[in-house]
C-alpha cells in the first residue's frame, strides 16, 4: 500500500485548529481589555500616605460591606493613612495559609482577621504584636470587651488582638417538645438529673422516625465543658501537660458515653454527616449545647429558646467561649499607624456597623448589651442568657499547636462514643504522648 | 477523497528551503546535529518554564526539608533529622498505608471502569453524544458540591447507597462512619470521576484506523478476537497514560477527605497529603512537611519508573523511535 | 421479477435481523441510561438545590424536586457576588492558558515523541517529576518568586507558565498520541526535504485533532474550576475568578448552599455546552486510509 493521507480533511482540521487558536487569542485579549481594571493612581503627591494592609475574611458583597465603610470613614479622618484590604474567602485555616505565605514573602499584613482556632499556634511563634504597650496609653482595656472574649485574645500574658464577634455555649431547646415531654422548663435552672430525665422523655421512635433527647456532646468542645464543670481539663493548670486521662475527666466522658449507650444522644452514625441544626429544625432533636450562632436553626417552625447549661450543685459554673477578631502583625513596619487603624476594631461605631450587617455576639460590652443588638430578629427570646454566660465562661486552655490537640482528642472521643465503644481510660491514655508533644513543641529560633 | 502525500499535498516545502535542506542531508552528522538542535528548540519553552517557575521552588523545598523552618521563624540546617523523624512517626505510616490502599485498590478498578465506559460510549447509537456528556458531568461539578451530595448518598438512614443495598436484601452499612468502610467508600466515590479517563480512552479508540478492523474481519476474527488483537493493543498508549497519571494523582488524594471526613473516622481517611497539609499549615512545620513531600516524591518516582520499565512489555506504540 | 417462496424467507429473516438490531439498541440504551442516571446524580442534585429555599436544602429525607421551586437564588447569587466580572476574568485566564498549553505542550511532546536527542529519557522523567511533588511545599517559594517578578495580583502567574510548557499532563498526553502515529509519515516527509518544524506543523498537528481537542477540554476545565491558584495570587476582588466567587457563599459559620449551587450551575453550563459540541473533534478519529508498508 502507498502512503496515503486524506489531505483535504487535514487541511480543514488544521484550519479549524488555527481558527480556534486565533479565536482564543482574540477572545482572550478582548476579555483582558474588559477585565483589567485601570489603575487609579492620581492625586496630589503632597505627603506620601502610609499604606496599612489588612488581611481579612471575605468574598461576597456582605463581607465587603463589613469593612469598606469603616475603611472609608477611617481614611477620611486619617488622610495620612491608606488601608489596603486583602480579601480572602474561606475560614480560619485559609486565612492562616495566606498570612503565613505573605509573611514568608516578607510582606506580612500589618493587621489581619484572626480566630481562636489559630491564635495559639501563631502566638507560640510571636506572629501577633503584643498590644499591652499600646493599651497602657489608651482607654481600651479589659472592661471594654466581654470578659471571656477578651481573655480569648490573651495568651501567655500577651494581648494578641481584639475579639470581634464571639460565642458562648448555651443550651438550645425545642419548647414544644419540652412541653410534650411534660418536664420542667430548662429556664428554671436544671441539674443534670433534670437534663437526663428530659432527654429520656424526648427520645422516642425507631429508625428514620427516631427523635433524640440531645446531641453534640460528643464534640470535643462540648465534652470539655462537661469536664470543666467537674473540675477536669484538657491540660493541667499550667498548660504544660495533658490531663484528660485523669479520673474527673474520664468520669465526665463516661457520662456522655452513657447518654450514647442509652440512645438518648444521637450518634454519628445516625447523623450521617449532617448537622445537628438540621435535625433540630426538623424536630428530631430536643436540645443541644449550641454556641451563639442561630442562622442554622432559623428555619425552625416551632418555638425555641436558650438556657444556661445544666449544673449540679457541686459543679463549677462554666461554659466555653470562642471568638473571631483581629490582630496586628509583630513585624509591621508602621506600628503606630497600624495601631491607629487597629483602634477602629474597639470602637462603638464599628461594632454598631457590624451589628447592622449581621454579627454573632458583638464582643464590645457597650454594644452587646444595647437594645440595638438585642432587638435583632434572629436572637432567641432569652438572648440575655448568652451574654450572661460571658461572666462565668472561659476559652479553651490553648497551648502549643492547639489545632493538633483538637485533631487528637476528637478521634479519641469518636471511638469512645462511636460504634467501637472503646474503653474510655485506655483511649484517653493512648493520645497522651502525642498531645504532650504538640503542647511542648518549641519553635525553632 | 484521498490524495497522495508523496506527490505534494500537505508537505511541499518551498523550493529554496528544499535545496538548502538537500545539501544538509548529504552529511549525516549534520542531520543528526540538526535533529538534536531542533529537539532542544522544540522543548525550549518547557525548559524555560521549568527553570523559571518550577526548578527554583522545587529546589527550595528540597533545601527546606533539610532544615527546621516554621515559615515565620529563621530556618536552621538539621541535615537528615526531618527524614529520621518522619520515619519514626506512626501517624505518618498510617497515612501512607491509607494512601497505598487507595492507590492500589482504587486506581486499577477506576481504570477498568473507565475502559468499560469508553467502550460503551463508543457504540454507534443515536444520541450517544448526550450519554458521553452525562458520563463526563461529575468531572465538571465543583468538588464542594460533590462532597455534600456524597454525604447524603452514604447517609446510613436516608442515603441512596443503603437504599440500593436494601433493594437486594442486604443490611445497611455505616459507610463514612465505619473505619473499615470509609476507604472503600472513597474508592466508590472516585468512580464518579471516570469521565476524564473515559474521554482519553475514547479519543484513543476513535484513533484506531477502521481498516485494521476490516482486515481482521476478512480474516474471520470474532468480535472478542478483534478486541484482544486490535483494540486493546492499540489502546495501550492511552491506558498507560491514564495509569501513570492516576497513580501520581491517587498518591496525592486530598480534597474529598479534607472537605468530607477530615481524616476520620479514627484516621481511616487520613491520607498522606492531608497529614502533610496539617503539618505545613496548621502546625507550621514546613521542614517536616517538605521532608514528607520529598519522601512521597521518591515513592511516586520509583513507582512511575517501574511502570515505564514494565511498559516496554505491554504498551505498543505505532511510532516508537526505538524500533 | 416474480415473487418466489425464497424471497418470502429472505424477508422474514430480514425482519428478524431488524428486530435483533432494535433489541440490541434497546439493550444498550437501557444500560447506558442506567449508568448515565447514576453518574448524573451530582448534576441533578446541584440543579435541584439551586431551586430550593435555604430551609429545604438539608431537608431529611432529601427531596429531588424542590417544593416550592424558587428561582430567586439565581438573581440573589448574582447580587451577592460580582459574577459578571468574574466570568470575564475566568474566560480570559482560561482561553489564554489553553492557547499556550496547546502550542507549547505539543511542541515539547513532538520532540519527546519523534526526535532523537541526548538526555531525551531523563528530561522526560523531569517533565513527569514536576507533578510528583505536592504543591503544598512549593507554594511559599513559588509565591516568593512571583512576588519578586512583581506578578502578584495580576493574571500572569495563572497564564504565563502555560505558555512555557503547558504542564506535564498535557505534554505526556500529546507524546502518547504522537507515538501512536507511524514514523513512516515523518520519514516520507523528510525524504521530501521537510524540516522538523514542518513535519510537526503540517503532518502531525493536522492528524492531531482528537488530542488537541482532548487537551483543550482538560485545560479549559482545569483553569475554569481552579480555585487555589487564583486564591493565592489574586488579591483584588475585581480580578477574581468564578471559582473564588463560589467560595464567597461560604461564610465562617454557615454556607448558603442554594446560592452556591445556583452559581455553580451557571458556572458549569458553558462547560457542558462546550463538551457536548466539541465532541466531534476529539472523537473524529484519524483519517488514515493506509500506511506505507502495512
Amino acid at each position: 500500500m502507498n502512503s496515503q493521507i486524506a489531505g483535504s480533511r487535514h487541511a480543514v482540521n488544521r484550519r479549524a485548529f488555527l481558527k480556534l487558536s486565533a479565536f482564543s487569542l482574540g477572545a482572550a485579549s478582548l476579555a483582558a481589555c474588559t477585565a483589567v481594571v485601570p489603575a487609579t493612581g492620581d492625586g496630589e503627591a503632597t505627603m506620601a500616605p502610609v499604606d496599612i494592609s489588612f488581611l481579612t475574611q471575605g468574598g461576597g458583597d456582605t463581607s465587603f460591606l463589613r469593612y469598606e465603610p469603616l475603611i472609608e470613614t477611617f481614611e477620611a479622618e486619617n488622610p495620612h493613612i491608606q488601608i489596603q484590604p486583602i480579601w480572602e474567602p474561606g475560614g480560619a485555616i485559609e486565612i492562616q495559609i495566606k498570612l503565613l505565605t505573605l509573611i514568608a514573602a516578607g510582606d506580612g499584613p500589618d493587621t489581619y482577621w484572626a480566630h481562636s482556632y489559630t491564635n495559639a499556634g501563631q502566638a507560640k511563634r510571636n506572629i501577633q504584636m503584643d498590644l499591652t504597650p499600646f493599651l497602657d496609653s489608651s482607654s481600651i482595656g479589659e472592661d471594654t470587651f466581654l470578659r471571656a472574649a477578651w481573655l480569648d485574645f490573651q495568651i501567655a500574658g500577651k494581648q494578641i488582638g481584639f475579639p470581634r464577634e464571639t460565642t458562648s455555649t448555651v443550651l438550645i431547646y425545642n419548647k414544644e417538645l419540652i412541653a410534650e415531654a411534660g418536664v420542667s422548663d430548662p429556664a428554671d435552672g436544671w441539674t443534670w438529673t433534670d437534663f437526663e430525665a428530659a432527654a429520656m422523655a424526648m427520645t422516642s421512635g425507631e429508625g428514620t422516625e427516631r427523635s433524640f433527647g440531645t446531641a453534640d456532646w460528643n464534640l470535643n468542645r462540648n465534652t470539655w465543658i462537661k469536664m470543666w464543670q467537674k473540675g477536669g481539663d484538657v491540660l493541667n493548670a499550667e498548660r504544660t501537660a495533658y490531663a484528660m486521662n485523669e479520673a474527673v475527666s474520664v468520669a465526665a466522658v463516661n457520662t456522655v458515653k452513657g447518654w450514647h449507650e442509652a440512645g438518648v444522644h444521637v450518634s454519628g452514625v445516625e447523623k450521617g454527616g449532617f448537622s445537628t441544626g438540621d435535625l433540630f429544625t426538623t424536630g428530631r432533636i430536643g436540645m443541644f449545647p449550641q454556641f451563639s450562632v442561630f442562622s442554622n436553626v432559623a428555619p425552625a417552625e416551632f418555638e425555641w429558646d436558650i438556657a444556661h447549661l445544666p449544673k449540679d450543685d457541686s459543679d463549677i459554673e462554666t461554659t466555653r467561649v470562642a471568638s473571631a477578631g483581629h490582630s496586628m502583625w509583630s513585624g509591621t513596619e508602621h506600628p503606630d499607624e497600624a495601631w491607629t487603624w487597629f483602634q477602629t476594631f474597639a470602637s462603638i461605631s464599628a461594632f454598631e456597623h457590624w451589628v447592622s450587617t449581621g454579627l454573632n455576639i458583638p464582643s464590645l460590652k457597650a454594644v452587646a448589651g444595647s437594645d440595638n443588638y438585642l432587638s435583632t430578629a434572629v436572637l432567641p427570646p432569652s438572648a440575655q442568657v448568652m451574654l450572661d454566660a460571658f461572666d462565668y465562661g472561659r476559652p479553651e486552655p490553648v497551648a502549643g499547636d492547639w489545632i493538633s490537640v483538637h485533631r487528637e482528642v476528637q478521634p479519641a472521643l469518636d471511638s469512645i462514643y462511636g460504634v467501637e465503644a472503646a474503653d474510655t481510660q485506655a483511649t484517653l491514655d493512648n493520645i497522651a504522648d502525642r498531645v504532650n508533644e504538640f503542647i511542648a513543641f518549641v519553635p525553632s529560633v | 477523497m484521498r490524495r497522495s502525500a508523496a506527490g505534494g499535498g500537505p508537505v511541499t516545502p518551498r523550493a529554496g528551503a528544499m535545496s538548502w535542506w538537500m545539501r544538509l542531508r548529504t552529511r549525516r552528522r549534520s542531520l543528526l546535529w540538526a535533529e538534536q538542535r531542533d529537539a532542544y528548540l522544540f522543548i525550549l519553552p518547557w525548559i524555560l518554564g521549568f527553570l523559571i517557575f518550577l526548578a527554583g521552588p522545587m529546589l527550595a523545598s528540597l533545601f527546606i526539608s533539610f532544615t527546621r523552618w516554621e515559615i515565620v521563624t529563621p530556618s536552621r540546617f538539621v541535615g537528615f533529622d526531618q527524614y529520621v523523624k518522619i520515619a519514626q512517626d506512626d501517624r505518618l505510616w498510617l497515612s501512607l498505608w491509607n494512601t497505598a490502599y487507595y492507590v492500589f485498590l482504587g486506581v486499577p478498578l477506576h481504570l477498568f471502569l473507565a475502559l468499560l465506559a469508553a467502550l460503551a460510549v463508543n457504540i454507534n447509537l443515536r444520541g450517544i453524544r448526550l450519554y458521553r456528556t452525562l458520563f463526563y458531568v461529575p468531572s465538571l461539578t465543583p468538588a464542594v458540591a460533590n462532597a455534600i451530595l456524597w454525604l447524603w448518598i452514604f447517609h446510613p438512614q436516608w442515603g441512596l447507597a443503603n437504599a440500593a443495598l436494601d433493594l437486594v436484601g442486604l443490611p445497611p452499612l455505616f459507610w463514612l462512619q465505619d473505619p473499615r468502610l470509609a476507604k472503600p467508600a472513597f474508592i466508590i466515590m472516585s468512580w464518579w470521576t471516570i469521565g476524564g479517563q473515559m474521554v482519553i480512552l475514547l479519543a484513543g479508540l476513535k484513533g484506531i484506523p477502521a481498516t485494521f478492523y476490516e482486515a481482521a474481519e476478512m480474516d474471520g476474527a470474532s468480535a472478542w478476537g478483534r478486541f484482544w488483537r486490535i483494540t486493546l493493543p492499540l489502546l495501550t498508549p492511552a491506558l498507560f497514560f491514564n495509569l501513570i497519571i492516576a497513580i501520581i494523582g491517587a498518591f496525592q488524594v486530598f480534597t474529598q477527605a479534607f472537605i468530607m471526613t477530615e481524616g476520620g473516622p479514627n484516621y481511616s481517611t487520613l491520607f498522606y497529603l492531608l497529614y502533610l497539609f496539617r503539618m505545613a499549615f496548621e502546625n507550621f512545620r514546613m521542614g517536616y512537611a517538605s521532608a514528607m513531600a520529598w519522601a512521597l516524591f521518591l515513592i511516586i518516582l520509583i513507582f512511575t519508573a517501574i511502570q515505564f520499565r514494565v511498559s516496554d512489555r505491554w504498551v505498543f506504540y505505532e511510532g516508537d523511535l526505538r524500533k | 421479477m416474480t415473487v418466489t417462496p425464497h424471497a418470502a424467507v429472505l424477508a422474514r429473516s430480514r425482519r428478524r435481523r431488524q428486530i435483533q438490531t432494535i433489541a440490541y439498541q434497546l439493550f444498550w440504551y437501557a444500560v447506558l441510561s442506567c449508568i448515565a442516571l447514576a453518574l448524573a446524580l451530582p448534576l441533578l442534585w446541584l440543579v435541584s438545590t439551586s431551586f430550593k429555599t435555604g430551609a429545604q436544602t438539608f431537608l431529611m429525607p432529601p427531596k429531588w424536586i424542590p417544593q416550592p421551586i424558587v428561582f430567586s437564588n439565581y438573581p440573589e447569587a448574582f447580587r451577592a457576588v460580582d459574577f459578571a466580572r468574574y466570568f470575564w476574568n475566568t474566560l480570559y485566564v482560561t482561553l489564554a492558558s489553553t492557547a499556550g498549553t496547546l502550542l507549547t505542550a505539543s511542541l515539547a511532546a513532538f520532540a519527546f515523541a519523534r526526535l532523537r536527542f541526548p538526555l531525551r529519557g531523563p528530561l522526560f522523567g523531569v517533565v513527569l517529576s514536576t507533578i510528583m511533588l505536592p504543591g503544598i511545599v512549593t507554594l511559599i517559594p513559588t509565591f516568593i518568586l512571583f512576588r519578586a517578578l512583581d506578578w502578584i495580583d495580576t493574571f500572569k502567574p495563572l497564564v504565563v507558565p502555560n505558555w512555557l510548557g503547558g504542564g506535564a499532563f498535557s505534554i505526556f498526553l500529546f507524546r502518547q498520541f504522537f507515538m501512536t502515529l507511524p514514523l513512516e509519515l515523518d520519514e516520507a516527509a523528510r525524504v521530501d526535504g521537510a524540516s522538523n518544524f514542518l513535519i510537526y506543523w503540517r503532518i502531525l498537528l493536522p492528524l492531531s485533532t482528537p488530542v488537541l481537542a482532548t487537551v483543550a477540554i482538560f485545560s479549559i476545565i482545569y483553569n475554569w474550576n481552579d480555585f487555589f491558584t487564583p486564591l493565592i495570587y489574586l488579591q483584588s476582588p475585581e480580578k477574581w475568578t468564578m471559582a473564588i466567587g463560589l467560595q464567597s457563599f461560604k461564610d465562617l459559620y454557615s454556607t448558603s448552599w442554594n446560592l452556591m449551587m445556583a452559581a455553580s450551575t451557571v458556572m458549569i453550563a458553558p462547560l457542558l455546552a462546550l463538551f457536548f459540541t466539541a465532541q466531534q473533534y476529539f472523537t473524529s478519529g484519524i483519517q488514515m486510509s493506509g500506511i506505507a508498508g502495512r
